[in-house]
């Protein structure tokens, strides 16, 4: 096992474990910064994994994957269960539409994302999978971890006898939606590998953080204050709607006058696969379904918003579910910097991110009141640099058309007729705008990466335009609707134009035009004007920018010549608020202007902010994983063979491995690798197969205790050919040396056995003497007590267990002791 | 057939003695009997059932109930009792292992509706699969049925279509939606009888995607009249991850279940009967409830059209009108004329004969079990399915087609593979080697392995158990001691200066506090034994009628020895025969001319004829055994 990222810290997961020629990547994952650093360690191996095997959806398990794919050649296949592979797509599109909304967002792009998520194998919860190949006699088996939908505990069992057990982030209790982790099932595993992430942490009682969570949401609502609650993209989240949706559903919590939302750029689709979903969840939720069709996901009160206008329309005051969890970007960040510095209103996290985040900050310095944020916006170019770049541009267009003007018209038409049948249809588009994409390379070819960069944006970002404008009609007049005018157009402008945006990768967007919430709208937009005056003066300063900005826009408009005036005076007309018609309007230009090099480039401004946190900042644990009581239980249970420590500080890890070693839970090694180190937990196996014959078998009389039956048993190998015809799928491997002989055993001879010293006895089982005493009185009848931990029969006979372990069996020459004595080897199987 | 008549042989097995009950899919012939069977039997087993066909089956049941017309009594379980097996029946995932008792079982996609099932069920490394009813062709909303990656010993699969060869996919739903068309557009009402769940759905997305991509057509309203299926609606918008690769990328987009073209129908009040429409109602073979209500209404219009979807049982009127008669008998007894067109087109999701044969030319199976079909067609079958592999060296097949309570066995031998483990396997096996430890069997499975490793590999530990025996002694210790030389011959000192003890056969220590003699081993048979020898002594002692009660204890003589056997030798062979030599270590014996010489002191036989050697060689040993005192190699525990 080599450790790419996540020992002794708290951030992203990833081992590679080699068994024999295999070797797996156990998770996948990702920091919220996306350090280079550990991407260069993954790269070092990435031409040798055999498979990958991804646990939960989010992002410190399977973040890197889709940069992996796309930019280092991963190809080989992923294991996961069918929520962690859909619920990881929406986390990746979301964290990516989120990074890409504030900032240019090159690591990887949507169709890394895809590429990566085609890569996937699914499998259900005990599956055995046998691995091909390299990984022959390989199975690995998911089981459930609770934490999130579909998480997954992985076994890797080499021929049904040794097994390697990949547990980390489980949670050990049932929730409202999931099971909890069935890890007790396992036993004596001959390596586990574990996190040590939460061994100087307790959970807590489910009620009281229920609890907590409800005063708070009320206090705030009472005075009239806005909840943020900054959770994942689609795992913990669904965990949180449905209790949120219980508790708004409750007359009595007397949250019903008040709104909810659920705030992401997929909210619907997460919802939608949650729905379809049910069979993963808890016993509860499936036997409801079954009992009354009642999908817990069918919520009544969690309205799906997509984008900050969508937000606008619910009614303050308002709980808002949003992503991401670690504060560094997506429509929480927003919203916090919007709303952290009003006292009314409250910000719930939910989970201990990896330090250094802004959310992490929070949680563990709760008394600050002042935090630097960087605030981040694209903004368009202008003035001077503006035309620099059109400039760039306009000289390398007329180099590319002269250069390939054939090739250039064809891709134009083709990409013209993906966007009309995009209007239409709607689906099924991924194949079409992956030619698009080809085409738009091809042509960029010879340019430098950052032309190419915003060339493709631009472009596409044109295409989002045609699909949203078809489905989005809502935006139309419902946003001047909640828009008080006055104070509100100027907060908005300075966002407006940035919005306008061309912002995204659009082409994967287009998947989910078909829902009612259409486009993405920078959040900034509709700001609701209860906003505090801080807040304000801070965005009118900002505005002075505006009339400046938008004049270039125009002007920009006003050079390419493609645009009519009609669409300017259009843009003049409308106040940038009714931003949708105008773009409405402008769709089947732009679909004209789609391969025109110019729209408005980007660039980030990054500025940073001391923003005073006025309002209640309070941290409920809704990670659900194990805390350290449960995890000390668990490994009790499961006393694994080898034991590898994983994820979690030095002194989490020192602290777990002192108790194993303490216990005496481990038999064989504890391991603590740090990131790169490569520990060898490799056992020293004897194991071969051996064919009984059936004289032997008819021979043995077995001796039952609990489940198992024993027997002794003496014989003679022979070795024989293979029979004739080896149906496939029956073991027939040997693991020792020959692979076309195979082994019998004989029963062995009257003489020869004669001969034979006789074999020591064994006794198996260990009875406990409360159930002795248990057996003697119900069903024997006599008188048994324990004195002084000594059980006592009749008076006469004593029975006890001393430090070793060791029965004792005491008394004086009686029937009584020897019927006792029957009874007591009775409860073994003596061979 | 209804009520208790029309429940499976049910006597002819003991509920009690089954551990598991897996249910394939929600059909009412799969599934029908399950309420009664789990509450009003001793069954005490487990029952399985995928989700889909959980959620499904209770709310068909339920409408079963509702709409049977059999008396209280009658009724074989009440919607109460429904109710109540739900919480007896169990899910499992497809492909997901479940191991009760040792029977390991997962379930592989079988297509046919949704939810169903094929069973493959691992017993002792024996292989079932009991496919259910199966599909192997892919349909709009279902996948095909799974071949599964296991060769399976014994295959139990369906025979309800015999040797019959069903349409392509193509043409028939070519064929449906070409007449759906037709009818509406000359101005009928088009009258889908069908069964509410399953090939229902099917045509469902059939006629929305027609529909869709037929704008003209918009104006015709598709309704289904069913509340059954409008319930179990929700169901199919649930357990997309259950049907095919289409619809659940579909799903990604919206759910194919959402029906746009399509409105359900509660009752047939509701239903204004206004103009051409398509109307999909229930029962499938219009024996009486709505879809037979609306054909009364409709067949006396020449433009009207009814299409038969499904399989038709011999005695209905679906089935009677397909030979298309001139006149119907309505359920009020009116005699109508039969106007109104009639067509078949079977969407049945049952296999047919050639996705029988290739499914068994892929799975290669043993013995194949034919069940589900009318006797004929099965015979039909079988005998198709010889002729098909007899030239086929891969595959023996052999057919079985079992009739009603009639059972199949099959004999498989048992070669029972164990798995050595441990110290055991630390040498890799060598012919002739002995090798002993401790066989564990475990669900079928079995591992060998030395004691030491019991408690490496398996949750059982190893223990000892050390007995304290006291008995009241008040005798000379000395005699106890002659005694019991006796009888154990060496006796060691054990115990320090404080506790002396002497131990015999090297197993049981023996002290002896204040008129009290305590026994102390550990306990296995052999020592039980040497200690109840111990005991007798002991008693026998202390009441002072030992017969050796004497203070001289036996002085075994070599002279004695060498005496005997001298003595017996002379016996058999003559005393001519056998000579002492000088040092007395040697005796010589002749027979036959053959010397054999005999060792004195080790008791070991010399003689060029092997069968001399060894009978003198028994002889001898016999002798110095008699005599000698028992020399006993102890049993360890």
């Amino acid at each position: 096992l080599q450790v790419i990222t996540g020992a002794y810290d708290e951030g992203a997961l990833a081992y590679l474990l080699q068994t024999d020629d295999f070797r797996f990547l156990l998770d996948c994952g990702w920091d919220e910064n996306f350090s280079l650093d550990i991407i260069e360690q993954y790269k070092r191996h990435i031409k040798t994994i055999d498979a990958v095997l991804i646990t939960y959806p989010d992002i410190y398990h399977l973040g890197a994957l889709p940069y992996l794919v796309g930019h280092c050649g991963l190809k080989c296949p992923v294991y996961a269960t069918i929520p962690v592979n859909k619920m990881g797509q929406m986390f990746m599109y979301d964290l990516h539409q989120s990074r890409s909304h504030s900032e240019d967002f090159t690591l990887f792009t949507l169709d890394h994302v895809d590429a990566a998520f085609n890569l996937f194998v699914e499998l259900k919860y005990d599956q055995s999978f046998p691995l091909e190949g390299n990984g022959q006699g390989l199975t690995i088996t998911p089981l459930p971890a609770g934490h999130m939908i579909g998480g997954a505990i992985w076994k890797i069992s080499k021929e049904g006898e040794e097994e390697i057990v990949y547990a980390v982030d489980y949670n050990h209790k049932k929730e409202r939606h999931l099971n909890s982790s069935n890890l007790t099932k396992i036993s004596r595993p001959t390596l586990l590998i574990t996190d040590a992430l939460n061994t100087k942490y307790s959970q807590g009682q489910r009620k009281t953080k229920d609890a907590q969570l409800l005063t708070t949401i009320l206090e705030t609502m009472r005075r009239d204050g806005n909840v943020l609650i900054c959770v994942d993209t689609a795992g913990r989240v669904l965990e949180l709607a449905l209790l949120l949706e219980q508790l708004w559903r409750n007359e009595q919590s007397g949250l019903f006058a008040y709104s909810l939302a659920l705030l992401n750029n997929f909210s619907h689709q997460v919802i939608e696969f949650a729905r379809s979903q049910v069979e993963w969840m808890a016993d509860k939720i499936v036997r409801q379904f079954e009992e009354s069709r009642a999908n817990p996901f069918q919520l009544r009160y969690v309205k799906l918003c997509h984008n900050l206008s969508d937000l606008e329309k619910v009614r303050a005051p308002k709980v808002v579910l949003a992503s991401q969890p670690d504060l560094e970007c997506g429509f929480a960040r927003d919203l916090f910097i919007q709303w952290a510095e009003n006292d009314k209103n409250s910000i719930i996290l939910t989970t201990r991110t990896s330090p250094g985040t802004l959310a992490r900050e929070l949680i563990d310095k709760p008394n600050v009141t002042t935090i630097e944020v960087e605030v981040r916006r694209k903004v368009p170019l202008e003035g001077a640099e503006l035309e620099e770049h059109l400039e760039q541009q306009r000289i390398q267009n007329e180099k590319k058309a002269a250069e390939a003007q054939a090739e250039k018209k064809k891709s134009r038409k083709s990409s013209r007729s993906t966007g009309d049948e995009r209007m239409d249809v709607g689906t099924g588009m991924e194949d079409e705008d992956e030619n698009d994409d080809d085409d738009d390379d091809d042509d960029d070819d010879d340019d430098d990466d950052d032309e190419n960069q915003i060339n493709n944006k631009s472009k596409s970002s044109t295409g989002d335009h045609t699909i949203d404008t078809g489905l989005a009609d809502d935006n139309l007049f419902v946003t001047p609707l909640h828009t008080p005018s006055g104070t509100r157009a100027p907060t908005q402008s300075p966002f407006a134009p940035k919005r306008k945006a061309f912002a995204m990768f659009p082409h994967k967007e287009e998947k989910y035009t078909c829902d009612d919430y259409g486009e993405i709208i920078n959040p900034a937009d509709y700001m609701v004007v209860e906003t505090k005056p801080s807040i304000a003066n801070d965005f009118a300063s900002m505005n002075f920018g505006d009339s400046d900005e938008r004049q270039p826009l125009n002007e920009l408009f006003a050079n390419n010549s493609n645009v009519s005036n009609m669409v300017l005076t259009m843009m003049q007309q409308n106040s940038v608020g009714i931003l949708p018609a105008n773009q409405a309007q402008q769709h089947p230009l732009i679909q004209q202007v789609q391969h025109q090099p110019s729209t408005i480039p980007f660039k980030t401004l990054r500025e940073k902010r001391e923003l005073k946190i006025n309002a209640k900042v309070l941290y409920v644990d809704f990670e659900a994983r194990s805390d350290r009581e449960s995890i000390e239980k668990l490994l009790n249970q499961i006393k694994p063979k080898n034991l590898i420590l994983i994820h979690g500080t030095q002194d989490c890890i020192e602290q777990l491995e002192k108790y194993c070693t303490a216990k005496q839970i481990v038999q064989g090694r504890i391991f603590s690798p740090r990131v790169g180190e490569i520990v060898d937990a490799t056992t020293e196996r004897n194991l071969y197969q051996i064919k009984l014959k059936d004289s032997l078998l008819s021979s043995i009389s077995f001796a039952k205790t609990r489940d198992v039956d024993v027997a002794w048993v003496d014989g003679v190998i022979t070795h024989g050919a293979p029979p004739p015809t080896t149906p496939s799928g029956l073991a027939t491997f040997t693991t020792v040396g020959q692979s076309n002989t195979e082994w019998y055993l004989n029963p062995v001879a009257r003489e020869v056995k004669d001969q034979m010293p006789p074999h020591p006895c064994v006794f198996v089982n260990e009875p406990k003497l409360l159930d002795l005493k248990m057996i003697l009185i119900r069903q024997h009848g006599l008188r048994a007590e324990f004195v002084g931990g000594v059980l006592t029969c009749e008076d006469t006979v004593a029975i006890k267990r001393n430090e070793a372990g060791k029965i004792i069996l005491e008394g004086s020459l009686s029937d009584t002791y020897y019927k006792v004595r029957r009874i007591l080897y009775d409860q073994y199987a003596i061979l | 057939l209804s009520g208790r008549a029309a429940l499976p042989f049910i006597d002819n097995i003991d509920p009690e003695e089954l551990d598991l009950l897996l249910v394939s899919h929600f059909h009412l012939d799969h599934c029908g009997a399950l309420p009664w069977f789990l509450n009003k039997t001793n069954f005490k087993g487990r029952c399985y059932m995928t989700h889909a066909t959980k959620a499904i089956y209770k709310w068909l049941l339920a409408d079963c109930i509702r709409v049977s017309n059999v008396s209280a009594e009658e009724m074989l379980y009440t919607e109460a009792e429904l109710n109540a097996s739900m919480s007896h029946i169990e899910t499992i995932n497809f492909h997901q292992e479940i191991e009760v008792n040792g029977i390991k079982f997962w379930c592989y996609h079988a297509g046919h509706v949704l939810g169903a099932a094929m069973f493959m069920i691992e017993i002792a490394g024996v292989k079932i699969l009991y496919t259910g009813d199966f599909s192997r062709q892919e349909d709009r909303h279902l996948m095909a049925a799974e071949v599964p990656n296991l060769r399976p010993d014994v295959l139990v699969t369906e025979a309800t279509y015999g040797v019959h060869v069903h349409e392509p996919r193509e043409q028939r739903e070519n064929r449906f939606t070409r007449l759906v068309h037709d009818i509406v557009t000359r101005g009928g009402r088009c009258l889908i009888p069908v069964f509410a769940l399953g090939r229902a759905q099917e045509l469902l997305l059939i006629l929305d995607e027609y529909w869709a991509s037929h704008p003209e057509l918009h104006d015709f309203p598709i309704y289904y009249a069913s509340s059954l299926a409008k319930k179990c609606m929700s169901v199919y918008q649930t357990y997309i991850d259950a049907m095919n690769d289409r619809i659940r990328k579909q799903s990604a987009v919206s759910n194919p279940f959402k029906f746009k073209h399509i409105a359900s129908l509660k009752t047939i009040d509701d239903f204004d009967d206004i103009g051409p429409c398509v109307v999909l109602a229930s029962p499938g073979m219009m024996q009486s409830g709505l879809s037979r209500e609306l054909f009364e209404c409709w067949c006396t219009d020449r433009r009207n059209g009814v299409i038969i979807a499904g399989y038709c049982v011999e005695g209905t009127l679906a089935k009677m009108i397909l030979s298309e008669p001139e006149e119907i008998t309505t359920m009020g007894g009116q005699r109508l004329p039969l106007k109104c067109s009639v067509d078949y087109i079977s969407f049945s999701a049952h296999t047919d004969c050639n996705q029988t044969t290739d499914f068994i030319r892929e799975l290669r199976p043993p013995h194949v079990i034919l069940v589900h079909g009318e006797s004929t067609e099965m015979n039909r079958l079988r005998l198709h399915l010889i002729r098909k592999f007899e030239d086929d060296p891969e595959c023996k097949l052999l057919v079985y087609t079992p009739k009603n309570t009639q059972s199949v066995e099959l004999r498989f031998r048992g070669e029972k593979t164990a798995k050595v483990v441990g110290q055991l396997a630390a040498e890799k096996p060598v012919e002739g080697n002995i090798l002993s430890g401790i066989l564990v069997r475990r669900n079928f499975k079995l591992h060998m392995m030395a004691p030491e490793d019991l408690q490496n590999f398996t949750t059982l530990t190893r223990s000892t158990v050390t007995q304290h025996l006291g008995i009241p002694f008040t005798a000379a210790p000395r005699s106890l001691v002659l005694n019991l030389s006796q009888v154990a011959g060496e006796l060691e000192q054990v115990g320090d200066k404080q506790k002396p003890g002497i131990r015999v056969f090297g197993a049981i220590n023996i002290f002896l506090e204040n008129k009290m003699i305590v026994l102390e081993w550990e306990s296995s048979p052999v020592n039980d034994v040497y200690a109840d020898a111990v005991v007798t002594v002991i008693l026998k002692t202390e009441s002072g009628d030992c017969p050796g009660n004497t203070d001289t204890p036996i002085q075994v003589n070599k002279k004695h020895v060498r005496t005997c056997i001298q003595e017996t030798l002379e016996e058999m062979y003559g005393a001519s025969m056998v000579s002492v030599s000088e040092d007395q270590q040697q005796l010589t014996v002749t027979v036959d001319e053959k010397k054999a010489i005999v060792d004195l002191e080790s008791y070991e036989v010399k003689c060029d004829d092997e069968e001399i050697q060894s009978m003198i060689e028994v002889t001898v040993k016999h002798m110095s055994a008699c005599i000698q005192p028992l020399k006993l190699t102890p049993s360890i525990a």
